[in-house]
């Protein structure tokens, strides 16, 4: 293909301008999907083409109020720019979004952005809502003062979005020259005072007639930001969010597990003797399977994490927990990112980019693994409802919602204990400032919900169809071969190296009340969490005889351990460090072992200690 | 310029409104761990800025900490009390 009918474009803007929906308006599925849903803190990549069908590469880049890259998230978009990563993609023309309900604030990243010497065409995003507050503009004049192209867009109601793309037909790959040079330099705080003068006096000249303010966000603001009240209501979401998740998302998941059973069940009737035919009743169906039943909670805490983002709340519940996270020594920014982590600790660690100062980044990163994420939802799921009665107490609350809570809630604690730990130990030094832009209130949009949910979704699926499926398939090898001899008295599990591994490693566990298949479950736990459900699925339907095959795992737990060996398999699952990928994407956001390591360290000892403790207390107090 | 008609935005009550006069990191109470030139800027860059209008529209619950402000009848930031001592504000009556 002919060079010049490709076109690399970023779309800069500040936070909260529309930029992603912008982003998928225009690109609609065409995207390289990152994994994860929340904020923007990493450059997504997707594809447009022009009428002319010239090839556009859109860049979204993380929300930043100037090019000085004051934190990681901001750095992402300075870099990309500049070009400053060897393997980046050149910019040729920079997409300025901009809150058309408050230009203030955006003009002058424009202006900063018409140093780097790249095309700039200014984006009046959310024209819709400013029209709407009777804010009215001289868009002609606009471009003229800026020079540069102006058009008015909505990325919700797609209005522009064609006039946008139609500019684009008018840029070509960009060739430096003395022409063009990037003449940017850090603005000083004199340099900002000239540019806001600047803006000040562009809008003077453009603004035809000022809009009203936002006052149905003050409004909602005044129950929301209330002391007491926004704490209260701050809290009823939270637990209105985990009920959802284990009340309301098991409907959906009764009938997907039923399909399942029914499957393996129709698969292990076919031939009963035949390995290939065990291999995917009892490996593949009710491996992935146990873990594809989780789809709908994982979607619910997704779907609850977007709208909280989306409407602009999550501002505000760092607003309302700034000064108690500030008694732990956590920044009221690391609210969001350790929100996020339960959904799971890895799109939370990453959006710690948004903190900006490096010891508060690493403190939230650090406990981000103890914010119960998605993929423990399935050992607790499974563990609660195996051990803990559905009965209804204090009127209206369920027992087994309340046990969910707790754990949720010991390792919230937990975390916020080990906060203030690494804080005054390892990371002495004076609090960092907040200041915080609180977005207005914005109805979020179905089509972009539904587009963020996407992404949550296909990565559990991949992982299910991947990670999961491929331990699976070892994990059946493993427990089947080698076959049991002749008169075999034990079921076959035992006499396989899976058996054999898990009694080998099990001394080390007995303090704590684990049986040898927990231990063979734990260890491709550590690929997954949420595989060990599977694995112990796999482990009994295994070892089963015809009677109990039909019978859920639940009730062969319920059956096989005590209530003590339960309590303190939930307890490791709060605290160990059972995922690699965190531990991954830990060292790659602070670059370095050493900070993997300590948290690997410290979240094993905090599992054995309070597994041990659970483990002998639960003993010594049943029968 | 007289400074003593002018207060720290972190006096203010809730629903006091005011044109901001200077923003300067000296006027820190307590020192944070950041240089003050990077504070400023910060402040700065949000929108916070000599001759824009302010008000103080909300109180955290725990000391009143930090307050939620609207600059220029149009953005609601979040600032902790410490970092609003360095905005002085001519109120308006």
């Amino acid at each position: 293909m002919n060079n010049s009918q490709k076109l690399n474009v970023a779309l800069v803007g500040k936070p909260n301008c529309g930029k992603t929906a912008l982003f998928n308006a225009l690109t609609g599925n065409r995207q390289k999907v990152a994994n994860y849903a929340g904020v923007t803190v990493e450059k997504k990549h997707g594809f447009l083409r022009t009428n002319t069908q010239k090839l556009i590469t859109l860049v979204d880049l993380p929300g930043t109020y100037s090019l000085r890259a004051r934190s990681p998230d901001e750095k992402v978009t300075r870099d990309v720019i500049f070009n400053q990563q060897q393997d980046e993609l050149m910019i040729d023309v920079i997409i300025a979004v901009l809150d058309a309900t408050n230009l203030t604030n955006c003009l002058r990243l424009v202006l900063e952005l018409k140093q780097t010497g790249i095309p700039v065409i200014v984006a009046l995003n959310m024209s819709d809502i400013a029209t709407l507050r009777g804010f009215k503009y001289d868009l002609h004049l606009l471009s003229e003062l800026l020079a540069c192209t102006v058009i008015a867009t909505s990325a919700t109601k797609k209005h522009g979005l064609n006039d946008l793309v139609e500019q684009l037909d008018n840029y070509s790959p960009r060739i430096i020259s003395a022409d063009n040079a990037n003449s940017w330099q850090e603005p000083d705080q004199s340099m900002i005072r000239s540019y806001s003068s600047q803006v000040h006096n562009i809008i003077q000249q453009v603004e035809q007639r000022k809009g009203v303010p936002a006052i149905l966000s003050h409004k909602i603001d005044k129950l929301l930001l209330h002391p007491v009240l926004g704490i209260v209501i701050l809290l009823t979401i939270l637990f209105v969010m985990f009920q959802a998740v284990f009340s309301w998302a098991t409907i959906p998941q009764d009938w997907l597990q039923s399909i399942f059973d029914n499957t393996q069940n129709y698969i292990a009737n076919l031939a009963p003797d035949s390995f290939l035919v065990s291999l995917i009743a009892n490996g593949i169906v009710a491996g992935v399977g146990s873990i594809i039943v989780f789809l709908p909670q994982i979607l619910t805490i997704s779907l609850f994490i977007i709208l909280l983002e989306d409407s602009g709340y999550m501002a505000r519940a760092a607003f309302l927990m700034d000064k108690l996270m500030g008694g732990v020594g956590l920044h009221g920014r690391a609210f969001i990112p350790l929100l996020s982590s339960f959904a799971c600790a890895i799109p939370g660690i990453m959006a710690t980019r948004t903190i900006e100062n490096r010891k508060d980044r690493l403190v939230t990163i650090l406990i981000a693994p103890l914010m119960t994420c998605s993929a423990r939802l399935p050992v607790y799921t499974l563990l609660i409802g195996a051990f803990i009665p559905a009965k209804t107490v204090f009127g209206f609350a369920n027992l087994q919602g309340l046990v969910m809570f707790g754990l949720f809630s010991l390792g919230i604690f937990s975390g916020l204990i080990m906060a203030f730990i690494f804080k005054f130990f390892f990371f002495k030094g004076g609090r960092q400032p907040l200041i915080l832009e609180l977005p207005i209130y914005t109805m979020p949009n179905p089509i972009n919900v539904g587009l963020e949910l996407i992404k949550p979704a296909k990565s559990f699926l991949r992982r299910a169809g991947t990670i999961i499926l491929a331990v699976m398939i070892i994990i059946w090898f493993l427990s089947s071969f080698p076959a049991p001899p002749l008169h075999a008295s034990a079921p076959a599990i035992d006499y396989s190296i899976a058996g054999m591994i898990g009694k080998f490693l099990q001394p080390i566990f007995a303090p704590i009340g684990f049986s040898w298949q927990i231990v063979v479950a734990l260890i491709p736990g550590l690929a997954a969490r949420e595989v060990a459900v599977s694995v112990l699925a796999t482990i009994f339907a295994l070892s089963g005889n015809a009677d109990n095959v039909q019978q859920s795992l639940a009730f062969v737990l319920q059956h096989q351990w005590s209530l003590a060996t339960a309590l303190s398999l939930i307890t490791w699952y709060v605290f160990a460090p059972q995922c690699i990928s965190t531990l991954a994407v830990a060292k790659r956001e602070t670059n370095s072992w050493k900070w993997p390591i300590i948290m690997f360290i410290y979240q094993l000892i905090l599992a054995y200690g309070a597994s041990y403790l659970v483990y002998n207390l639960t003993l010594s107090i049943t029968p | 310029m007289n400074q003593q008609q002018f207060i720290p935005l972190s006096q203010l009550r809730i629903g006091q409104s005011g044109i901001v006069q200077k923003v300067d990191a000296e006027l820190l109470p307590h020192n944070i761990d950041l240089e003050a030139n990077e504070l400023e800027q910060r402040i700065l860059e949000i929108g916070i800025i000599e001759g824009v209008k302010i008000k103080v529209l909300h109180f955290g619950l725990i000391k009143r900490d930090p307050l939620a402000i609207q600059i220029a009848d149009n953005t609601t930031l979040a600032i902790r009390r410490n970092e609003a001592s360095m905005i002085l504000v001519k109120v308006s009556q």
